[in-house]
């Protein structure tokens, strides 16, 4: 076994020697004083027994019970916060899916105008050709009619 | 101006049971000032105790936890249903030194009889834990394992010395330290009357402040002891204890 030693110990007890052999006006140390003996031992059990009481029955119970409140309190705050990433987790994915769709069907309706208005635009300027070539072709006869006509008047 | 005039036990209420003497001493009135103290301080800490603790309750805990460590750490796993018994240990003679530094108070654990007390139920404790655990297996303690059994007849004597040096280590080693402290503070304060006494006030005053510096500087000094000496006694006990708990570690 170890014997820890703070420094004061061997002053003390040149101190006590040195006190002992100094003219004393108790007779010796109060230490030594059998008489005070039983008082002490009656005081010391009446009081470390009653704060062992205090202690193991009153305030022990409520320190431990409140640290381990808190700690049911961490682990489970600990417990709903993990549970609540896990949902963000999921709802994040499944956002993720809905843009995803979202994306492909706007692409599929931009593809499917796209395709119907060049569509809709050849088919417009076909027509305004074919308008116009008739146009043209009735003019020229009209012109070619009345040129014919005034030289005919000629 | 005897430093150790301190130490005497003074009766305040004479009683007694059976023809013998238990008054209510200046000694015990500490004690229970210590009890009250411990008590105190603890059910102050935790009036009102919430979830996220406050400051008087942060230090409550600590304490709790730290004596709960020092089991842990010292007396095993085993030594958790002890965690009482220790704190009380702790917190009573803490509160004994601490409150022994108090100029005109009592020091309880400067006596011989109270730390030997102490020091006796620890060891009482402890062994009735060893056989009530191990039974007549117990004594094997006095035998360390596998050490060469023609040693038996050096090393039996040798362990059995320094189990039964075991209470007198505990008590003598808190015992001295108190007293010693206690007596160096009130020597130096009797230099600086004897300096007054005999210079005169004006040259003793400045005369006198050396011993007080001293005295201020050993008076910190008291307050480190007092708390290495309860720890000192708390940690002891459970190593004892986890000799009784485990025998061989």
């Amino acid at each position: 076994m170890k014997t820890l030693r703070t420094p004061i110990a061997p002053i003390a007890a040149g101190a006590i020697v040195a006190l002992g052999a100094a003219p004393a006006q108790a007779a010796g140390l109060p230490q030594l004083d059998i008489s005070t003996f039983p008082t002490q031992l009656f005081w010391l059990t009446v009081s470390f027994g009653l704060l062992y009481g205090l202690m193991s029955r009153v305030t022990l119970p409520r320190v431990d019970r409140l640290i381990s409140e808190r700690d049911a309190t961490v682990a489970s705050n600990l417990e709903e916060a993990e549970r609540l990433r896990r949902e963000a987790k999921i709802m994040a994915a499944q956002c993720e899916q809905r843009i995803a769709k979202a994306r492909h069907q706007a692409e599929a309706m931009a593809e499917a105008t796209h395709v119907d208005g060049e569509e809709r635009i050849r088919v417009a300027l076909a027509a305004a050709a074919a308008r116009n070539t008739a146009a043209g072709r009735a003019s020229s006869a009209n012109d070619r009619t009345a040129a014919l006509s005034l030289s005919a008047t000629r | 101006m005897d430093p150790l005039h301190q130490f005497t036990v003074e009766t305040i209420v004479p009683l007694a049971i059976g023809g013998v003497d238990i008054s209510f001493s200046n000694s015990a009135l500490w004690m229970l000032l210590a009890v009250a103290a411990v008590f105190g301080i603890m059910e102050l800490g935790l009036r009102g105790a919430r979830l996220v603790p406050g400051r008087l309750q942060s230090l409550i805990e600590a304490l709790y936890s730290f004596v709960v460590k020092t089991a842990k750490d010292n007396a095993g796993p085993q030594g958790r249903p002890f965690v009482p018994f220790i704190l009380t240990l702790f917190t009573f003679i803490l509160a004994g030194n601490l409150l022994g530094i108090l100029p005109g108070s009592f020091t309880f654990t400067s006596h011989l009889v109270v730390t030997m007390a102490l020091a006796m139920l620890v060891f009482v404790v402890t062994t009735a834990i060893g056989f009530a655990r191990h039974g007549m297996a117990y004594f094997g303690i006095f035998f360390p394992p596998g050490a060469p059994k023609w040693m038996a007849p050096v090393l039996i004597p040798i362990e059995i010395m320094s189990f039964v040096a075991r209470p007198i280590g505990l008590a003598v080693r808190l015992f001295a330290n108190m007293m010693a402290g206690h007596t160096m503070l009130k020597v130096f304060a009797g230099f600086s009357v004897m300096a007054i006494e005999a210079v005169g006030l004006a040259g003793g005053l400045a005369l006198a402040i050396g011993p007080v510096a001293v005295n201020v500087a050993l008076t910190g000094f008291e307050a480190l002891v007092a708390v290495l000496q309860a720890y000192v006694f708390m940690v002891l006990t459970c190593l004892y204890l986890r000799d009784a708990l485990e025998m061989h570690h």
